[in-house]
């Protein structure tokens, strides 16, 4: 039941106005007060206009984070793998998140799932956290041998929600089809590739229909011409349908084409940013992404 | 055999017996899948033996309260002794870094132990060697109704359980992101599994009761794919094999039933490797991936 207050209307729709509202006025005017008075540095202030996009009217219009995190320290028990991680995750946005093996990726997509609890620093949803969340974990946890067709796999996406539960058959095929796998739908789960099964669990989170999709590896055993048309449709979500989508990739050239923002994880730390400024050369070898020798070959190889 | 069976049908006991095995069946067929899909089935074989420490002490605080050792309070002693074991072990082996069966095989044998040192302190009454071996003819009406009451109690926590619990045999990772404190839907799944083996223990002894409970499982994954008709097959073989081996204890004279049922399904799931469409081929392909 929605709370209602002393007049009939809905509060908690009135404070989420209010709040809209004096934020929207108030976040832009203060960024500009700020960067007149002091003089932010670049960095910041990219940062911080990247939080204003420009409209009609006012001329600004804040775009709010669904997910932020503030210097939040990512771990298990007492070691720490990342400290001061910032994040801010809009609408409509694609969020790549890097890092060599063991800086903390999975463990942070775990945070924000709430499978695992930050051990410092604020985790915080804007309006609330969406009721559901995709979630395409890799693959090594997962049991093939259970005994069950490929069909019903995609249909246990359903399983979470707390309205349908059911996933109606025509959806079911559609979302088959969009990783072409309708022709095998029948197909036991222990018969399917590591290839196969990815995009049947890729299918299983379009069945999830949530506004927040967390994609662990999504394109791991995925072959290159498949990967292309889960891209496009990664984008369709976010562009065409405000979705959110956070990726944690190993791939730099996926993570330039299709993200806006992203998170490079490493060394105890990481930055987040507009994808362009955060995978540069210098950052890459800062964070242990690549050696000095790797980005050298690679600019050489871009820039003949 | 017609005017056998009519003739064995007049038995009361005998009777009682048919009719306590096919609800026994009904009441493991759906958790016996989970029970081999979770790798929990050797960890399960040490199960039964946690029930020592509870019978013991249940027979002593049963005497000294005056109550007596009937079959109702006995049962109860060992299934609340077993239960508080499983729900340590569930508790412990929950989101460990341990392998999940181990812990529980642990505990198990830990229990066990418990219960070979209390034996030596606490003399008990109690004919353990019936305990170990199980009877069936020993079934009462009530025995039988409580066997009734278990088979629906099964199928109902497991018509509530099943999504969650799918989940989190097949996709540990993703359950985790749909519900999100999962520990109940093991804690809930080990209890019930407690409930049954007791009943198992009643008709089949300590030592084989958790085969009866394995086997129908590896039986149906052999033939079909999908959850429903896996479940049905397993309580056909459960019923075939354990009607059968009765007929046979009954017509050799005095064979123990339970290794007789552990026979015939075992003979059952060669059968069904060999001839069933998911039988020995499984092995071959499940663990690589063909890309």
């Amino acid at each position: 039941m929605a709370a209602r207050n002393w007049w009939g209307l809905n509060r908690n729709l009135v404070t989420g106005l209010l709040i809209r509202g004096l934020a929207a006025r108030a976040v832009p005017a203060t960024v500009l007060v700020l960067d007149f008075v002091y003089g932010l540095s670049q960095d910041t202030s990219r940062c911080l206009k990247f939080l204003l996009i420009p409209s009609g009217g006012l001329g600004f219009r804040v775009v709010l984070s669904m997910l932020t995190l503030r210097s939040a320290t990512i771990g298990y028990g007492r070691q720490a793998l990342a400290e001061g991680i910032d994040l801010d995750v809009q609408a409509g946005s694609i969020t790549a998140i890097l890092g060599v093996n063991g800086t903390g990726k999975s463990t942070l997509v775990k945070s924000i799932l709430g499978i695992q609890s930050l051990l410092k620093g604020r985790l915080e949803w804007f309006p609330r956290r969406p009721a559901t969340i995709a979630y395409l974990s890799q693959l090594n946890a997962f049991n093939q041998t259970f005994p069950m067709d490929m069909q019903a796999l995609v249909a246990t996406g359903a399983w979470g929600q707390r309205r349908a539960g059911l996933a109606a058959p025509a959806k079911i095929q559609a979302a088959l089809e969009r990783v072409e796998m309708a022709d095998c739908a029948k197909m036991p789960v222990h018969e399917l590739s590591g290839g196969q099964l990815q995009r049947a669990r890729f299918a299983r989170a379009i069945i999830q229909d949530a506004p927040l999709l967390i994609l662990d590896e999504p394109f791991s055993a995925v072959d290159q011409q498949r990967e292309a048309k889960l891209m496009d449709l990664i984008l369709a979500w976010a562009k065409e349908e405000g979705r959110v989508v956070i990726l944690v990739l190993h791939n730099l050239t996926a993570a330039l084409q299709i993200c806006d923002t992203a998170l490079l994880l490493g060394r105890g730390g990481g930055d987040f940013g507009p994808a362009k400024h955060i995978l540069t050369g210098e950052r890459l070898v800062a964070r242990g992404y690549f050696t000095r020798a790797q980005v050298d070959l690679l600019h050489k190889a871009a820039h003949g | 055999m017609g005017e056998w069976i009519v003739e064995q049908w007049a038995f009361p006991f005998i009777r009682n017996a048919v009719i306590g095995l096919f609800f026994l069946a009904l009441a493991v067929a759906p958790l016996s899948i989970f029970i081999v899909q979770q790798r929990m089935a050797f960890a399960a074989e040490a199960m039964p033996h946690a029930t020592l420490p509870g019978i013991i002490l249940g027979t002593n605080v049963l005497l000294a309260l005056g109550i007596g050792l009937s079959t109702f309070w006995l049962t109860l002693a060992a299934f609340a002794g077993l239960l508080l074991i499983v729900w340590l072990a569930t508790a412990l082996s929950w989101r460990s870094i341990f392998r999940n069966e181990a812990v529980l095989a642990g505990v198990f044998v830990f229990a066990f132990a418990f219960g070979v040192l209390l034996l030596s302190i606490l003399p008990s009454p109690l004919n353990l060697q019936e305990f170990i071996r199980g009877s069936i003819l020993g079934l009462t009406t009530e025995k039988t109704f409580g066997f009734a009451v278990l088979a629906a109690l099964s199928g109902l926590v497991m018509a509530f359980l099943h999504r969650p619990l799918i989940l989190q045999t097949q996709d540990p990772e993703f359950f985790g992101s749909v519900y999100r404190s999962g520990w109940w839907v093991s804690q809930t799944f080990m209890s019930l599994f407690t409930l049954v083996l007791i009943a198992t223990l009643i008709v089949f002894g300590t030592l084989m009761a958790v085969s009866a409970a394995i086997f129908p499982g590896l039986i149906a994954r052999c033939w079909f794919n999908s959850l429903p008709r896996i479940m049905a097959v397993s309580f056909l073989a459960l019923v075939m094999a354990s009607w059968g081996a009765l007929a046979v204890s009954l017509l050799a004279d005095n064979l123990p039933l339970a290794p007789l049922v552990v026979m015939a399904l075992f003979g059952l799931w060669l059968l069904s490797a060999f001839l069933g469409p998911y039988g020995l081929r499984l092995s071959l392909t499940s663990s690589s991936n063909r890309d």
